[in-house]
């Protein structure tokens, strides 16, 4: 059947206008959808009455495909509720409904044997556990319901009925703190609703009370798998302007913590007792009408992240935002009890600063931001955070397991020294720890790791300058707006200062070190033009940006000619059939090149500006001189063996990027191949060459040279690595040509996994960049 | 063809005949099978991806996953729709990994074309379920949706060719209208139109019945 005859069929084919709308308003939808929180489709059809004839259809198929739109019991038949809960499961009668999510209904219900109120969540097992599995759930669930402690949700029964699996819980009265989160953030006018005034229930005070008549809002967006009876705690109890009062402020804090606290103990508990929770997030830490805090759904995460179809289903940004790294990375074997810790660190970041400490518009955006991104640090988003607190967090919060608390107990304890006025065992980084932790991290392939923390860091510099853009617009706020300001722009500074001291010295990271550059070039662009109005800054940022700009230039005509170098191998010259008279002459080219740069180098020992002409005239000459010599199609030929040498790393340098016009998602791929297919760190071998390379502390550079290892008869190196730090951009002789370490079958291995995520253009465009092998 | 939703209680049925299949009916067992045909196709076009189209019949391939099933009918331990298909969805696995050596055997290796094969076959059965188990909100929703994901299975698989490949490459694969207009050798304007169309088309497959 031809397109042309289907599409005939379809009436409302020849009116093209209204075709683009609706179109227009299916995607839009769509992306509603993504978002997680589409509105009803009723209301969406209103906003678009006059096609809404058009469109429906085509929305109830895509919501039939996501799901996530209201259900319209179209087709696949819908039976209400009652049929069901009208016969006991088990030993239990239904009686109500608490609440609905993810992980299944949870119901109010009467345990028939012991005439006990209940709470008994029901088990979302529709996409059919396996019996291996299903076991594994049962195991975890029956070493869940052995805890007992104060603060654990006591598990009553474990079974299945009909079907149907469930857990039986003691019913706790009162809400979960995802709820108090929610209605901190509504009271604070952090929500959308913002016509209420900014009071705020001091519900976290330990005094119980009962709600006053039924509350209008019963009905809860999110986190509705809590075993609890929505009580809301009164708002007519003390009432304050957290904005305005420290000491209110202060004893909010105080409350936060004493949860953590709380909820600290009992997950050490179970950590004792060989169970890992693997899902805590507000939404299972319930907190009673006597402001005791309850750990619920121990053993609960085993099927929702057993399968992958699971993990999809319910509310996937939700649960992502807890969730650790290293749980993320779907690492099951890394997974330890720290990654709990990790998830308690989140929950409290966030009742602290009602910040989600992970956001993201979509999965993959918010799996990369667990992954990779550092979160905004609390003191930032809460000015009046005591700085203790801020340290405890980032501590839990770590990235890497070993840098946050190693049990929940230590946790425990720093968060109860904090309450009692005593010092805690957490300490800030200083700058030289960061430093040394940014070295920890270049460990392995240094190259390697360095990208992957640049990646770490501008996404740490993208988050604050959003707040602070954010904050910009607000301008009462006008003061942290400037404070943020002053915090993004120094964040930059150093990022650039880093690039300069450490980069600038290192000849295999000449296109990180361009890359840092050229990435703080664009943050000082973006200061300038919010910030042009203050003469006093403007000039500043101005200078900063133009001296940044040129050391990008110089770095870019640094790299151009970087390959002209590999000219004087012979291996080289031959691949591209060049005769004997030209080589003599371009070799001679090279040597005085090579002579008179580093001559120029040294006598600008120390500094670290590119401020000089002469080293950029000399530059371009050489430039000009060699491509005299050679002819274009040479030239290409080099530039693809220049390519082939800095594989991987030429995949993330700006030119295949640009050139290849990778999209933000396969650059993060890239990363992570990278990442992943490197050799092991036990490599005695090439880790014994590394630290050879890598400077000792400080910044003195490294005491021998480094040599280019497995390259046959390269060039002469210049003086790196000989004398002290020179100028800028004169230290880097071409980026390792490398080509032992380029045609190593682990490098192989990771081009071919790149290769995978390219598009067929982009793959044809790459084989322009490389060209054939080249084989000396 | 039986329609699944002409049956008043899938959950039943299914147990009905399951009970009966278990007992040696090999009539009932034939039924089952039959009523997994449709999805099990739509997995097995997904599964072979765009490489191996056109090299073997989705449909020859659930006939060998048929009477593969039905020769190991006892290794089925399972009790719900959703393990059978489970259960199934394995064998057509190894039936499609087969086809793939046996097509390899002819040409040089080609290790993506394996992995492109299950991917396609992991997304299209996680699209199916997890589009349909997202929203669970009752158990006794999730009995009538034991079987939901066939429903869907077969609508699509009733769908025109090109209005089925758009929502599989949009939805299943997760491609770009960028991507998917490049696939179908379209253009990213006309493939939107299509997709809308498709979309519809779907609800009416459904909705119809």
């Amino acid at each position: 059947m031809s397109h042309d005859q289907l599409d005939q069929d379809d009436s409302w084919q020849d009116d093209s206008q209204q075709d683009d709308r609706v179109v227009a308003a299916v995607k839009q939808y769509m992306s509603l959808l993504e978002s997680g929180d589409p509105p009803s489709m009723q209301n969406f059809l209103k906003g678009h009455a006059d096609i809404a004839a058009m469109l429906r259809p085509s929305l109830d198929g895509l919501a039939m495909i996501h799901r996530a739109a209201e259900p319209k019991p179209v087709g696949i038949a819908v039976a209400p509720d009652a049929e069901f809960t009208s016969k006991p499961i088990g030993d239990f009668q239904i009686v109500g409904e608490l609440g609905r999510g993810g992980m299944g209904v949870v119901y109010e219900a009467i345990q028939l044997s012991l005439g006990r109120r209940v709470a008994l969540k029901v088990l979302p097992f529709a996409s059919g556990l396996d019996e291996v599995r299903l076991q594994r759930f049962r195991n975890e669930a029956h070493a869940a319901a052995a805890l007992h402690h104060t603060n654990i949700v006591p598990v009553y029964a474990v079974g299945s009925d009909r079907g149907v699996h469930f857990y039986a819980m003691q019913l706790i009265e009162g809400q979960t703190l995802a709820d108090v989160i929610h209605q901190m953030r509504q009271a604070n006018g952090k929500a959308d609703a913002g016509s209420t005034p900014i009071e705020v229930t001091d519900t976290l005070a330990m005094t119980p009370r009962k709600v006053a008549g039924d509350e209008p809002d019963m009905m809860r967006p999110k986190s509705l798998h809590s075993t609890t009876r929505n009580r809301k705690l009164s708002a007519e109890s003390v009432s304050t302007v957290l904005a305005n009062s420290l000491s209110q402020r202060t004893s909010y804090y105080r409350t936060a913590v004493k949860m953590a606290h709380q909820a600290a103990l009992a997950i050490q508990h179970a950590h004792q007792y060989g169970v890992i929770h693997r899902d805590i997030k507000p939404g299972n830490l319930l907190m009673d009408a006597a402001g005791q805090i309850w750990v619920t759904d121990f053993g609960l995460a085993q099927i929702q992240h057993a399968d992958s179809n699971m993990t999809r289903t319910g509310d996937p940004l939700g649960t992502l935002k807890y969730m650790s790294p290293e749980q993320a990375a779907g690492k099951r074997g890394e997974m330890d009890h720290r990654t709990d810790i990790y998830s308690l660190g989140v929950t409290l970041y966030e009742l602290l600063t009602l910040e989600p400490a992970i956001k993201g518009d979509s999965y993959r955006a918010m799996l990369n931001q667990v992954a990779e991104h550092e979160p905004t640090a609390p003191k930032l988003i809460e000015p009046a955070l005591p700085i203790e607190l801020d340290t405890i967090v980032r501590k839990a919060i770590s990235k890497s397991p070993p840098d946050r608390y190693s049990s929940a107990q230590t946790f425990a304890d720093d968060l109860q020294s904090w309450l009692d006025d005593k010092p805690i065992a957490a300490k800030p980084p200083s700058a030289l720890e960061r430093l040394a932790k940014w070295r920890r991290r270049n460990s392995g392939l240094v190259a390697m790791a360095s990208m992957v923390m640049m990646a770490a860091t501008i996404g740490l510099l993208v988050t604050t300058l959003m707040i602070y853009r954010a904050l910009d617009r607000e301008t009462q706020q006008r003061e942290l707006a400037e404070a943020s300001f002053q915090q993004a722009k120094s964040a930059v500074d150093q990022f650039s200062n880093l690039s300069e001291s450490e980069l600038a010295f290192r000849p295999d990271l000449q296109n990180l070190r361009r890359s840092f550059l050229e990435a703080s070039l664009s943050f000082y662009e973006d200061f300038l033009e919010h910030h042009s109005e203050d003469p006093g800054v403007a000039s500043e940022l101005a200078a900063t940006s133009s001296r940044v700009q040129k050391m990008v230039e110089e770095l870019r005509v640094l790299d151009n000619i970087a390959p002209m170098e590999m000219l004087s191998d012979w291996a080289i010259q031959k691949d591209l059939g060049i005769d004997e008279e030209t080589a003599t002459s371009v070799a001679r080219t090279i040597d005085e090149f090579q002579i008179q740069r580093n001559s120029l180098a040294s006598r600008y020992v120390g500094s670290l500006q590119s401020d000089n002409d002469e080293m950029t005239d000399l530059l371009r000459n050489f430039e000009t001189d060699i491509s005299k010599q050679v002819s274009d199609r040479q030239l290409g030929r080099l530039r693809q063996i220049a390519a082939q040498s800095r594989l991987p790393f030429v995949f993330k340098s700006s030119e295949v990027v640009a050139q290849l016009q990778l999209t933000q998602d396969q650059r993060e791929a890239i990363n992570r191949i990278i990442e992943e297919t490197r050799p092991s760190r036990g490599d005695g071998d090439r880790r014994g060459r590394d630290d050879r390379r890598r400077p000792p502390d400080g910044f003195e550079p490294p005491p021998d040279r480094p040599g280019p290892d497995g390259f046959r008869g390269g060039p002469p190196r210049d003086g790196f690595g000989d004398g002290p730090p020179r100028h800028g951009i004169g230290g880097g002789p071409f980026p390792g040509a490398d080509f032992g370490m380029a045609r190593s079958d682990v490098t192989q291995n990771t081009v071919k996994h790149i290769l995978e995520i390219l598009t067929p253009q982009q793959s044809n465009k790459w084989q322009a960049i490389v060209g054939e092998p080249f084989n000396p | 063809m039986r329609r699944l939703s002409n049956s008043t209680d899938p959950t039943s049925s299914f147990d009905e005949l399951l009970r009966k299949a278990r007992g040696g009916d090999g009539h009932a067992l034939g039924e089952m099978l039959q009523s997994y045909r449709k999805y099990l196709i739509f997995l097995a076009r997904s599964g072979l991806h765009h490489h191996m189209q056109g090299k073997a019949d989705p449909a020859d391939l659930v006939q060998e996953v048929s009477l593969a099933a039905s020769d190991s009918f006892k290794d089925f331990r399972g009790q719900s729709a959703e393990e059978f298909a489970g259960w199934l969805r394995g064998i057509l696995a190894n039936v499609l990994a087969m086809q793939v050596r046996k097509y390899l055997g002819t040409q040089k290796r080609d290790p993506r074309l394996e992995q492109a094969l299950n991917r396609g076959l992991n997304s299209a059965s996680s699209f199916l379920h997890s589009g349909l188990a997202g929203d669970f909100t009752s158990p006794s929703q999730h009995f009538a949706r034991n079987e939901a994901f066939l429903k869907m299975a077969e609508a699509l698989e009733t769908l025109p060719q090109h209005y089925r490949q758009v929502i599989v490459l949009r939805h299943v694969d997760n491609l770009s209208f960028a991507e998917v207009a490049e696939q179908m050798d379209r253009s990213v304007d006309s493939v939107e139109k299509l997709w809308v169309r498709a979309l519809a088309k779907l609800k009416q497959t459904i909705g119809d019945e």
